[in-house]
């Protein structure tokens, strides 16, 4: 069986552009015909199952039966790749967990590849947790996002010990930003982005339909956009993929 | 090395000695250590279920039995033997095995002797401290609180908690945190050691399908206990070796 990767999403804060990361990726996935299984943590936005009710599991890590549901699932062997959105004010419990049931070591005996995608914000702190996350899980895949949306740190923290530290790191993706004035538009659980791909309309389409089809403008900028997003994601796919075939070690 | 003998008891029961008396055998396990294990819930032993290989079942109050565990001592090749006192036996037993001479024999040199008292949440535990701490002569006296078995109403008054232990002079404080309820379950479901049940393994060796997150946390909470076992020397004194470390509060 080939090797499946679990893509953990994290940030430090909200609104970091995490939910957004898990949806570009499943629906990255979706395109290239697999079928992603999805674990939404966050317990009251549940943002990511909205968008793929069929294909997410809905976790609530104050549970120990959800923890169990969670990573026994994550451990076990997998057909399809995998991806966890860690709600903020759920990693401390996810990661604790993580580490403690020895996750890492056990999910690669299986076949299964984690890896942590890691967005920095704008705030010294988030540089700071990236790296004593990337310090935890020394042999876990991991990857540091920066979201373009978030605009870039000030000059201060770009000159700050953690900020070069974490951006020395290895392995870096860039998040692309959509034009802010579509950015509600495809906030539209509605809309599916790999559907928006695969069959962008020629015209104008019946019935009830996302404001993304709507306007030439809407759809050249969100297809331009996810071109983007979706070719980075492939480069750091195949990178990850390369990387668990040659049982490449992360340098530190 | 002197031959040692381990009491886990209660007066009390629902205290969790038998839980105790499992993590003992674990830890010993860790550190390479031979041990027996006597089982004095007779005819039918919790402990034995759990450490099969190493567990006899024994009436304590019976003179044939406490032949089969004292009169060994001496001759076994294990140095080390752990006795799990059934619920309601402990003072009884202590009292049986000084009328034997055991205890002189102690006191001689003979044979190394500690006592696990598991204290439970109620005063009446406590009270039982003055009946119990004699026989172990001040030393090797362990006052372990279970945490394990606790669900919310566990509160120890720390003044009349402070007073016992002011006439408990040289007791050996032990604190057993609390174990995921969900994982104890599986534990007892699995009927293996604890770090049997770490490993993912069945009874017979095989690989078993525990939950990851539950062997988390019995290898977490595992860890807390031998990290405690160690900050009061539980090791050296069994092996009769000098203890390293002076246990505090």
């Amino acid at each position: 069986m080939p090797k499946q990767f679990t893509y953990i999403v994290s940030s430090l804060h909200g609104r970091s552009g995490k939910t957004l990361l898990a949806r570009l990726l499943a629906d990255y996935l979706i395109l290239k015909g697999d079928s992603p299984e999805l674990f939404d943590t966050d317990t009251s936005e549940k943002r990511l199952s909205a968008f793929f009710p069929s294909h997410s599991v809905p976790i609530d890590l104050g549970k120990t039966i959800n923890q169990m549901q969670l990573f026994d699932a994550l451990v076990a062997p997998a057909s399809m790749p995998r991806i966890v959105d860690v709600a903020h004010n759920a990693a401390p419990k996810f990661f604790h967990l993580m580490e403690e049931s020895g996750y890492v070591e056990e999910a690669r005996e299986r076949e299964n590849e984690p890896a942590i995608f890691y967005i920095a914000g704008s705030d010294p702190e988030s540089f700071a947790r990236g790296l004593s996350l990337r310090e935890h899980f020394k042999n876990c895949n991991f990857v540091v996002v920066e979201n373009a949306a978030s605009g870039r740190p000030d000059r201060a923290l770009q000159l700050s010990v953690d900020y070069m530290a974490l951006m020395r790191h290895d392995l870096q993706m860039q998040l692309p930003a959509l034009d802010p004035m579509f950015a509600s538009v495809i906030d539209d659980p509605d809309l599916s982005l790999s559907g928006f791909m695969q069959n962008p309309p020629a015209g104008m389409p019946s019935g009830k339909v996302s404001l993304a089809y709507m306007s030439l403008e809407a759809r050249n900028a969100i297809r331009g956009w996810l071109k983007l997003a979706n070719a980075e994601i492939q480069r750091i796919a195949e990178t990850l993929k390369m990387r668990a075939e040659i049982r490449f070690r992360r340098p530190l | 090395m002197k031959p040692t003998v381990l009491i886990v008891g209660a007066d009390k029961g629902g205290v969790g000695k038998t839980t105790i008396s499992r993590t003992v055998l674990d830890y010993l396990a860790s550190k390479n250590t031979l041990a027996r294990a006597f089982d004095s819930e007779f005819p039918r032993g919790t402990l034995k279920r759990f450490h099969p290989d190493i567990t006899t079942i024994v009436d304590v109050t019976q003179a044939p039995d406490q032949m089969k565990v004292l009169d060994t001592l001496s001759t076994s090749e294990v140095k080390v033997s752990v006795i799990d006192i059934r619920a309601g036996l402990l003072s009884q037993t202590l009292k049986a095995f000084t009328d034997i001479g055991f205890f002189d024999a102690v006191n001689a040199g003979e044979f190394n002797f500690l006592l696990f008292h598991i204290l439970g949440p109620s005063i009446a535990s406590l009270d039982e401290i003055n009946e119990v701490m004699p026989y172990a002569n001040g030393k090797n006296y362990f006052a372990v609180k279970n945490f394990v078995n606790e669900t919310s109403f566990f509160e120890w008054d720390p003044a009349i908690y402070e007073s016992y232990f002011k006439k408990a002079r040289g007791a050996l404080d032990v604190n057993i945190p609390k174990l995921n309820e969900m994982a104890f379950e599986q534990v007892e479901l699995a009927g293996v050691p604890f770090s049997t049940f770490v490993k993912n393994k069945n009874s017979q060796g095989h690989n078993a399908k525990y939950s990851l997150v539950l062997r988390g946390y019995t290898r977490t909470w595992l860890n807390q206990i031998f990290d405690e076992y160690d900050r009061v020397s539980l090791h050296e004194r069994l092996t009769d070796r000098q203890p390293t470390a002076r246990a505090g509060k």
